[in-house]
């Protein structure tokens, strides 16, 4: 420990809350049946739900990019009631349970919602228990992380940059691309991230609104729930897959963070 | 228009002139309200000052299209750029330069210096080689790739200097450029911003709160106070016959306003007048009129102190000592102010500062409450109509 001012009392909670985050991931860890972990994870269905989770999370996340960052920007230059307005809107997907989500997106896009029934009628499109279906639950549920962490980042950067670069001669598109979003790259980077990890993490509203057909729209949660609830003798597969996806979210945390460092100046670098 | 108007202006030297700013703003804000109009001619600097408070900063920021008008008109070389369709800042050619440098903080002080250049048109290259003739200017030779972050205050302004003048403004704005630097600091980049102005003649609206940049930077000196002009002229002008109690301060003069009277100025009650004679030709024609409010001014450092001998000068002066002359009053000192060579003694009636040195302050045992005899020269003493 280094010294600071901090009460010294303080580090109790701070190990008592580090353990809880670590242990269950230890215990995890130590029920891991090594002798069939490679034959677990190398199995078709492992392998098909991961490529699902992968490839699902990574389009959600692109989508959450464009839509997310025009948004987090427009909430950040609107005025201070609007913006807290459409922060609150932002802020309710995150608090509501996955479970309501998944039955609002039913509602929603189902045969009998309100949009469901004209997308059938029209077009004779199906969302539901779809993979499109699993993509628009990640995008729900994700997509808030993303607004609030770059509207945050650009709203306390201030104006004041992006006036400079106008009176410089710079017309809004070159301020945005070359000032105003360098400038928040720490927030975009924190929220592609944590707005992949919730994508990749997600089951309950996927789960009500997509289902759980192997291949179309069994996820990596999905998988591990169906394995856990129909194995019933042995875990071994559930906990295997459960590794994967721990050990895939963070390698993608590591690969984000390895290209963030170097590239974005400091608070205290600046002054 | 603004392109070719840009490209000529990225070619080398010789550069071209700035442009013309014929400007005049009304902006009210919460209870505020800036009525404000000036002009400064092509390769023109002026100095804008004022107290806190006073609109100088909005005033800069409704010319560079940053603040709203209310009404009025910025033009820039005859057009409107502020009419019923406002010109968009980054289409003005207006460059504003702050207390702080504001450098791009993830962009090299080569590519900040290149950025208003790039977004003028320049290619990556041209822009670059600029940005490094730039660098050299301002005495920054080999900091092409220092991010802001690794430069001090003062290399930050000069790069922002360079950044805004790289750019060839039609008007450049600098807002107090100077006030965040150490005094040392400000005076190598007076100097410098003195040369490249005048390098680049450029077209500038100078706001400062210091009289040393008005003189060393400007031609001219507009007075804002509360939103309005009080005075406009030329620095010598201002500063030597300044129209307002702030004015005068920022002089470092005594502004006394009294009543002209056989050409001298007076005021002060039938029993104890105190009377200023003047030398100064112009001054007496301004203290013709008998009546007239007349203001005069006499530098700290022109008025002589000392001691008086007269415990209770305004009761008892006529009867104990000799009746002052003309130039020569009694006082009681209010206050004493430090300055670097001694002390500023503030009397009241008229409200006149006086500077005496230390060892004086010493020697007469100055201190608040203590009666003097104050004295000026004739030669000394200015006079302005009111």
């Amino acid at each position: 420990m280094t010294g600071g001012t901090l009460p010294r009392v303080l580090a109790i909670p701070a190990v008592v809350g580090l353990a809880l985050l670590v242990l269950p991931l230890v215990a995890l860890v130590t029920r891991v049946e090594w002798a069939t972990l490679a034959a677990d994870i190398t199995s078709p269905a492992a392998l098909t739900a991961l490529g699902l989770s992968l490839s699902t999370a990574l389009v959600a996340t692109l989508v959450c990019v464009v839509l997310g960052v025009p948004f987090a920007l427009v909430i950040a230059r609107s005025g201070p009631r609007t913006s807290a307005a459409l922060r609150a809107i932002v802020t309710v997907p995150l608090v509501l349970p996955p479970m309501v989500g998944g039955v609002a997106l039913l509602f929603l896009f189902g045969r009998q919602g309100m949009l469901g029934t004209l997308l059938e009628a029209w077009w004779g499109i199906r969302i539901p228990f779809t993979t499109l279906a699993v993509v628009l639950a990640q995008v729900f549920v994700a997509l808030p992380f993303l607004v609030l962490a770059l509207e945050g980042t650009v709203r306390s950067r201030g104006i004041e940059f992006e006036h400079t670069a106008a009176t410089l001669g710079a017309g809004r598109w070159r301020t945005l691309t070359q000032v105003t979003l360098p400038l928040a790259a720490p927030g975009l980077v924190a929220g592609v991230v944590l707005c992949f990890a919730r994508a990749i993490g997600e089951f309950g509203a996927t789960a009500l609104f997509a289902g759980n057909a192997p291949g179309v729209t069994q996820t990596m949660p999905l998988a591990i729930y169906t394995a856990f609830n129909g194995a019933g003798v042995s875990q071994g597969p559930a906990v295997a897959l459960s590794l994967l996806l721990l050990v895939t979210a963070v390698g993608v945390l590591l690969l984000v963070r390895g290209w963030r460092t170097d590239r974005v100046p400091t608070a205290e670098a600046r002054r | 228009m603004s392109e070719a108007v840009s490209g000529a202006a990225m070619s080398r030297a010789p550069r071209p002139s700035g442009g013309a700013l014929d400007t005049h703003i009304v902006i009210e804000r919460h209870g505020f309200r800036l009525d404000a109009a000036l002009a400064v001619a092509p390769g023109e600097v002026v100095a804008l000052m004022g107290p806190s408070g006073a609109g100088k900063s909005t005033l800069l920021a409704a010319i560079a299209g940053l603040v709203r008008m209310r009404s009025g008109r910025v033009r820039i070389d005859g057009s409107d750029v502020a009419g019923s369709h406002p010109v968009a800042p980054h289409r003005r050619g207006v460059v504003l330069l702050g207390q702080d440098p504001r450098l791009f903080p993830h962009l090299s002080a080569a590519d900040n210096i290149a950025f208003g250049m790039r977004a003028h048109g320049l290619s990556r290259h041209a822009a670059r080689a600029e940005a490094r003739a730039w660098l050299d200017r301002v005495g920054l030779d080999g900091f092409d790739a220092r991010r802001p972050a690794e430069l001090s205050g003062g290399q930050q302004q000069r790069v922002a200097l360079a950044r805004a003048l790289a750019t060839a403004p039609r008007v450049l704005l600098l807002d107090e450029p100077l006030t965040a630097l150490d005094p040392e600091t400000a005076g190598g980049i007076r100097t410098l911003l003195a040369e490249q102005l005048r390098a680049a003649d450029a077209t500038a609206l100078v706001v400062t709160h210091d009289a040393l940049d008005a003189a060393s930077l400007a031609s001219r000196l507009v007075m804002l106070e509360r939103g309005a002009v009080t005075q406009t002229g030329t620095v010598r002008e201002v500063l030597t016959t300044p129209a307002t109690r702030f004015a005068a301060a920022v002089a470092g003069t005594n502004r006394l306003v009294g009543v002209a009277s056989r050409g001298r100025w007076t005021t002060g009650s039938e029993r104890t007048p105190v009377v200023l004679p003047t030398d100064d030709g112009p001054s007496r024609r301004a203290a013709a009129h008998d009546g007239a409010l007349l203001a005069a001014f006499v530098r700290p450092a022109d008025v002589v102190l000392e001691p008086s001998d007269a415990p209770e000068p305004r009761e008892t002066r006529p009867r104990e000592t000799s009746p002052p002359r003309t130039g020569e009053w009694y006082a009681r000192i209010v206050r004493l102010d430090h300055t670097p060579g001694g002390a500023r003694v503030h009397t009241a009636d008229p409200p006149v500062a006086v500077d005496v040195s230390a060892d004086a302050v010493a020697a007469l045992g100055l201190a608040p409450g203590m009666a003097v005899r104050l004295q000026v020269d004739a030669a000394k003493v200015r006079f302005a109509a009111v």
